[in-house]
């Protein structure tokens, strides 16, 4: 099963399609742990690439998929901001820190994460386990 | 967005909303320390309802945490979900938040 959209670069626009990605998982009978754990990963990845991708610039677009199988469940990330030369060092936020932790959250949930250039930009794959 | 609140005695306990995001983070955020400074320090951040709580969320809780410990008070958490404590946990926030699941524990946690 597959869902597919592009969506504007703002967070309103965010908040609205992770919602609407978690009914999707609902009604394919994805449990309540994993489907937290997609919306979160989801909802970083996308918060990453207005913030630091494409620094605030709402005019630009990101092409967002989600995939479940059998076994896991894939997010696919095409935005197209500058060409990533590498996925951001997980570094564990100081505990007091205020931000920081979204590249953490990823890299702890996740089974893979994948990333290429495309043409237009950068195309981020994360795979998550089912549980 | 108007956050509820109400007090017991000197803590002030804020109910959070069922999601709280990089979209709403901000005035969440700007709520949270406006409360602090004109009513109490000694903040109780109610989760019950908090459904869904990204990195974003995460930040306004800490940066609550900041402006409490500048007025001398604390900020505590009260029932969290299982999927939004296993994220409080793996960003290791436990370590920085008192957490109770119920409001009578974590109202005397302030004394």
């Amino acid at each position: 099963m597959e869902l597919h959209t592009q969506i504007p670069a703002d967070a309103d626009s965010v908040a609205h399609i992770v919602e609407m990605f978690d009914k999707f998982l609902k009604c394919h009978r994805i449990n309540d742990d994993d489907r937290f754990r997609v919306s979160v990963c989801m909802s970083e990845a996308l918060n990453n690439v207005i913030e630091h991708g494409y620094k605030g610039d709402k005019h630009k677009s990101i092409d967002l998929k989600c995939i479940i199988t059998d076994n896991s469940i894939n997010i696919e990330v095409l935005d197209e901001a500058e060409w990533l030369t590498d996925l951001p060092v997980s570094k564990p936020a100081d505990d007091m820190s205020e931000n920081g932790r979204g590249w953490q959250i990823i890299r702890e949930w996740t089974s893979r994460i994948e990333l290429n250039r495309k043409e237009s930009g950068n195309q981020l794959i994360l795979c998550l386990n089912r549980t | 967005m108007s956050l509820t609140h109400s007090s017991q005695g000197s803590v002030l306990i804020v109910e959070l909303p069922e999601r709280l995001v990089m979209a709403s983070a901000p005035q969440v955020r700007n709520e949270l320390k406006e409360l602090i400074g004109s009513q109490s320090a000694k903040l109780i951040l109610d989760l019950r309802k908090l459904e869904f709580v990204d990195s974003s969320g995460l930040s306004v809780m800490i940066s609550s945490l900041h402006a409490a410990n500048e007025a001398n008070g604390d900020v505590v958490l009260l029932a969290p979900s299982k999927q939004v404590r296993a994220l409080i946990e793996l960003t290791r926030l436990h370590n920085v938040f008192q957490i109770f699941d119920e409001l009578d524990a974590a109202v005397s946690a302030f004394g």
